[in-house]
């Protein structure tokens, strides 16, 4: 845990980051847009995959809101990384952290695997929806928002 | 009944921890001083803090403002090392348990760092 923390730590954003109060506050405003085009994206989708019924074709909206989830999820993580390189031994301990992280790990076993299965080509184009597909709907709809808590919480306990 | 009266005390409890650093209500209504040795200067982001171990041996937690306030106090990295002597002015934690005071001033070497200048009496 410490040679990551001393890693996170030398990267060459992280002195900046530290000291400048405008780069740190910018840098978590940027961490919540990508987290607000993550769940913005994946939870309409994971909905309307479990069964909701009203909006536009699947294989329309299959497509587009996993990449507006994968564009935030990619900002996300990166400036996730970021703001963890200014403190890391503060935040890397903590036990909210540490699932907030298993949580992230599932979601990504879960949409990796979800991607790579025949029945989520047969959603995109504009088949029935599996049972498989479902389940690994509602997995991540419980997962990324487990996500959101367990980050929000680690200001607070 | 149960779950109730679970969520309530998890409630209390988040909310309790999240009064420490954001506003006042969690502090003493008075100002009350501090003086003690520093062991620890975090000047990082969101919560720049200090820890201040004084004559009977209980280490404080120091909050200082928010970073900018902070900065604009004159407090920046390198301002203080551990092994300096300070002494604070601010509000104590209500919970007398919690070695936790959220400075409105320090003092380092006879330099002023004023944090909240608009909580200092006139005169102090």
């Amino acid at each position: 845990m410490q040679a990551l923390a001393d890693l996170l730590a030398g990267l060459p954003f992280a002195g900046p980051l530290r000291r400048s109060v405008w780069a740190y506050a910018l840098v978590n405003a940027a961490h919540i847009l990508g987290i607000g085009l993550l769940l913005g994206a994946i939870l309409p989708l994971d909905l309307r995959l479990m069964g909701w019924r009203h909006g536009p074709p699947l294989s329309t909206l299959a497509p587009f809101l996993s990449r507006i989830a994968a564009a935030g999820l990619a900002l996300a993580v990166a400036t996730g990384a970021a703001l963890l390189s200014v403190q890391p031994m503060e935040y890397l301990p903590l036990p909210v952290f540490r699932l907030k992280l298993l949580l992230i790990a599932l979601a990504l076993v879960n949409l990796l695997a979800l991607h790579r299965a025949r029945s989520w080509r047969a959603v995109e184009d504009g088949g029935p929806v599996a049972a498989r597909v479902r389940w690994a709907a509602g997995i991540s709809a419980l997962c990324w928002l487990g996500v959101l808590v367990a980050g929000r919480m680690i200001g607070f306990l | 009944m149960i779950r109730t009266t679970c969520l309530a005390a998890v409630t209390a409890l988040v909310a309790t921890a999240a009064l420490a650093h954001h506003g006042w209500s969690w502090a003493e209504d008075q100002l009350s001083r501090l003086a003690g040795t520093i062991t620890q200067v975090t000047i990082a982001p969101p919560h720049p803090t200090l820890l201040v171990e004084d004559a009977q041996g209980t280490v404080w937690t120091v909050e200082l403002g928010n970073p900018g306030r902070t900065q604009r106090a004159g407090f920046v990295e390198g301002t203080a090392a551990p092994s300096a002597r300070v002494e604070v002015l601010g509000n104590r934690d209500q919970d007398a348990s919690q070695a936790r005071i959220k400075a409105v001033r320090i003092t380092i070497e006879g330099r002023d760092f004023d944090f909240y200048p608009e909580r200092i009496p006139p005169g102090v």
